[in-house]
């Protein structure tokens, strides 16, 4: 086997190709194994964090605005129903670190983050208009509705907000409604009556607080 | 001694049969092995984004709520995923994810408002897709076309 040292060159070249080779599979290994997202972790979450703060939510009062009352009674089967993505996954939801429903412990998965405000509505406040001397009540700012209710026999015909006629019967109205009012502005609620007017009318309404918060949503499939 | 002049002749012979040898075995590895799984790990992948990109797509695509809702979106879906045309359905409020290959399948249920009735349709992966949403105030369909 004289004159053959090209046959050494070649194993050599053949070692380092397959070195090369073996080096190459494994970084598209690792970067194939890096490419793993989940994406239905984050659809899941994603969708539950969306439905929760959509205006036309059971949760929400407005879009962003999340009502303290419908999220202390929020549960995962509730969260379910509202959005199926969520069926079967662990979730975990939480405002500014309060959990607000932990089904399951979700171990990674996908977050989602949204900025929203809490409404709380206070007590009842109530204030009555004296017909008689048509006095008016002041419904601060922020209120959008509020419970009008006519005494009967009180000779009332027309129940204003800022000038705008919400209630009106021409023989004289007899009722407990709820009236929407703009929550932009303060409205002045004021009676329109037929003849001698008496008794009272009782305006109920109920003041909202808002609290910003970050509302976090956790899901793991 | 004649056969001396053979040498390089058998050396040559030698070194392109090792070559040859070597290289038939490196793709054989690499097609045998390793480029399936990368090709089934990455179209599994895909044809998971595929899904959810989609769905995303329908649902956002849903306006708030309005007395007349006409809206008409097109989604971009890939051609293929690993070399074969699929198809996405709408059934029962999910959507389904139709291809050749099982594994690459899939299902993925879509978070939608109460108001929307239906979720019908069918797109092919070689067609445009366009997804119209149509309806009022507390009734709104959804058409995959």
């Amino acid at each position: 086997m004289r004159g053959q040292t090209n046959l050494a060159a070649l194993v050599i070249a053949f070692v380092l190709l397959t070195g090369a080779t073996v080096v190459g599979v494994t970084f598209a290994d690792a970067a194939l194994a890096d490419a793993d997202r989940n994406p239905r972790d984050r659809h899941a979450a994603t969708a539950v964090a969306d439905r929760l703060v959509a205006a036309d939510a059971p949760t929400t009062v407005r879009a962003n605005a999340l009502a303290a009352a419908a999220v202390d009674d929020l549960n995962a089967s509730q969260v379910e129903t509202l959005v199926p993505p969520a069926k079967g996954a662990a979730v975990r939801i939480t405002l500014d670190g309060e959990p607000v429903v932990d089904r399951g412990s979700p171990a990674g998965g996908a977050t989602v983050r949204r900025s929203v405000v809490v409404v709380t509505r206070s007590e009842p406040v109530r204030r009555s208009i004296n017909a008689s001397r048509n006095t008016t009540v002041r419904v601060p700012r922020g209120v959008d509705r509020a419970a009008v209710d006519v005494e009967p026999a009180s000779n009332v015909t027309t129940v204003r907000a800022n000038g705008r006629v919400v209630l009106y019967d021409g023989s004289a109205l007899e009722t407990n409604e709820t009236v929407h009012l703009s929550p932009y502005e303060p409205s002045t609620i004021r009676t329109g009556t037929v003849g001698n007017a008496t008794g009272r009318v009782v305006v109920t309404y109920r003041r909202p607080h808002t609290e910003p918060r970050i509302l976090t949503v956790i899901v793991d499939a | 001694m004649t056969d001396r002049a053979l040498t390089p002749v058998v050396g040559k012979g030698l070194e392109v049969l090792l070559v040859l040898l070597y290289v038939a075995s490196l793709v054989t590895v690499l097609h045998g092995g390793v480029l399936p799984e990368y090709r089934t790990a990455a179209a599994a992948e895909v044809s998971d984004r595929t899904l959810v990109t989609a769905a995303d797509r329908i649902e956002s695509s849903i306006p708030p709520s309005s007395t007349a809702v006409d809206v008409t979106r097109t989604v971009a879906l890939p051609d293929t995923i690993d070399r074969a045309t699929y198809r996405v359905r709408a059934v029962n409020g999910m959507l389904v994810l139709d291809h050749p290959d099982d594994t690459l399948s899939g299902r993925l249920s879509l978070a939608l408002p109460d108001r929307v009735v239906a979720v019908e349709g069918t797109w092919e992966s070689d067609d445009p897709a366009v997804v119209r949403v149509r309806g009022d105030a507390n009734r709104v369909r959804v058409i995959l076309a």
